[in-house]
């Protein structure tokens, strides 16, 4: 992630990424969990987290190859200019068939974009 | 990199009925630190392996634990510090202990349930109370800066003899919050808060100096107990411990020594009645000094080396 997915990307460093955490969430499923314990179990708690992120890292690239901009802490080289037409937020879904990206209106008072 | 043997603590309390030492051979370098290791251990040899990390950086107390012995925090600690000759040491030889803290309850291997240390610090009721408005000099920061870097890892209150054996001691590392607002002149609950120490048997602190050893922030908590002393004195309060305090200084003025046949009199008043049965096996044993002491020779000088050490300490003040 902090190769690929940093404040600077590109396609090929995205799309590269997405690959491998799929990869990472399959060989997630086979991770066994040693310590069967009920109290203070930070095996279990470690394993919880680590779905936990890489579900979170999965919807970082997934909006990043969306927003095909620049803007603030997204610098994509392939893309290095600030665009109007993506004066929007990102917003991301769990779907049947996996994340579903959709778009919000920014609401502009004080701050200028 | 060098194999080093590390002695664990194990205990799960869910399938031992004592706990056990485990030994584990780590790759390490001199600027590993410890909790580099526990993760080591963690991820590649023994998942069940469990202990506290936070910030990694020295800042929020979570990792403290006790190395060959010693409380210190694992994320600051680098085996180059415990091993500085890390090149001759053999898979054979050297070995770093890692233990829980003491004075504690485990809940699982380095895990200690913390409860007992949390309770005393809020006993100390650590927040502003009926507030003054005052504007703060840099003498004001500088009196509670040490106070104030408590990270409350709990080093200091579980390495404490008086802690483990008194009930009623609060311990070191609440003894230092109550400085850091007796100390600070926007607080203005003085008065009680000392109140609070003194029947908090904070005369019952033995000046071990494990606290100040121990602590990664070198706040000297003993120190601040001492302060705590001299405060509440200076605020009228008065029991047995300050008489004692007091009449260490009489018997100096007019004997230029410790009076120990007057002290016991002095500080206990009637209660020295109850020292009697003692006394009499330790006179049998030749073990009292002279009912009436002599004066020492140039006895006046000590007594004038106490005024200058007063004198610079109201200037310091």
């Amino acid at each position: 992630m902090d190769k690929k997915v940093g404040v600077e990307r590109d396609q090929r460093g995205l799309s590269d990424a997405k690959v491998k955490l799929k990869e990472l969430k399959e060989r997630w499923k086979n991770i066994e969990l040693t310590d069967q314990g009920k109290i203070f179990n930070t095996n279990l708690l470690e394993i919880i987290e680590l779905k936990n992120s890489l579900d979170v890292a999965e919807t970082i690239v997934a909006c990043a190859l969306d927003r095909k901009e620049s803007r603030g802490a997204q610098q994509r080289s392939d893309y290095p200019t600030k665009k109007k037409d993506y004066l929007h937020h990102t917003l991301v879904y769990k779907a049947p068939g996996g994340l579903e990206i959709a778009h919000k209106n920014v609401v502009i008072k004080n701050i200028r974009p | 990199m060098t194999a080093i043997i590390f002695e664990i603590y194990r205990y799960d309390p869910e399938k031992d009925t004592e706990s056990y030492y485990k030994k584990y051979a780590v790759e390490v370098e001199g600027k590993t630190t410890v909790i580099q290791v526990l993760r080591k251990i963690k991820d590649k040899a023994d998942a069940s392996l469990t202990f506290r990390k936070g910030c990694g950086c020295a800042i929020c107390g979570t990792c403290a634990m006790r190395v060959n012995g010693k409380p210190l925090l694992a994320c600051r600690t680098k085996i180059s510090d415990l091993l500085p000759d890390l090149e001759g040491a053999s898979l054979e030889r050297e070995e770093i202990r890692i233990e829980p803290l003491s004075n504690s309850k485990i809940i699982k291997d380095l895990v200690i349930d913390e409860k007992h240390f949390w309770d005393n610090v809020n006993k100390t009721m650590p927040w502003l109370k009926n507030e003054q408005k005052v504007e703060l000099t840099q003498k004001d920061v500088d009196n509670i800066k040490e106070s104030q870097d408590c990270i409350n890892c709990h080093s200091c209150s579980s390495s404490c003899d008086s802690f483990e054996f008194d009930e009623n001691f609060l311990g070191p590392e609440a003894f230092v919050k109550l400085h850091r607002y007796v100390k600070d002149p926007r607080d203005g609950a003085t008065l009680e808060r000392l109140q609070l120490a003194n029947d908090s048997s904070l005369w019952n602190c033995v000046r071990a100096f494990t606290c100040i050893d121990s602590c990664p922030k070198d706040i000297k908590p003993a120190d601040k107990i001492s302060e705590l002393h001299e405060l509440g004195i200076d605020y009228g309060l008065s029991g047995k411990a300050q008489r004692h305090a007091k009449h260490f200084v009489t018997g100096l003025k007019s004997k230029g020594k410790l009076d120990e046949m007057m002290m016991p009199i002095k500080t206990l008043g009637l209660g020295v009645v109850g020292f009697v049965p003692d006394t009499i096996k330790m006179v049998a044993k030749g073990k009292i000094p002279p009912l009436f002491g002599k004066k020492i020779v140039n006895h006046k000088e000590v007594w004038n080396l106490i005024q200058l050490a007063n004198d610079k300490k109201e200037d310091k003040k």
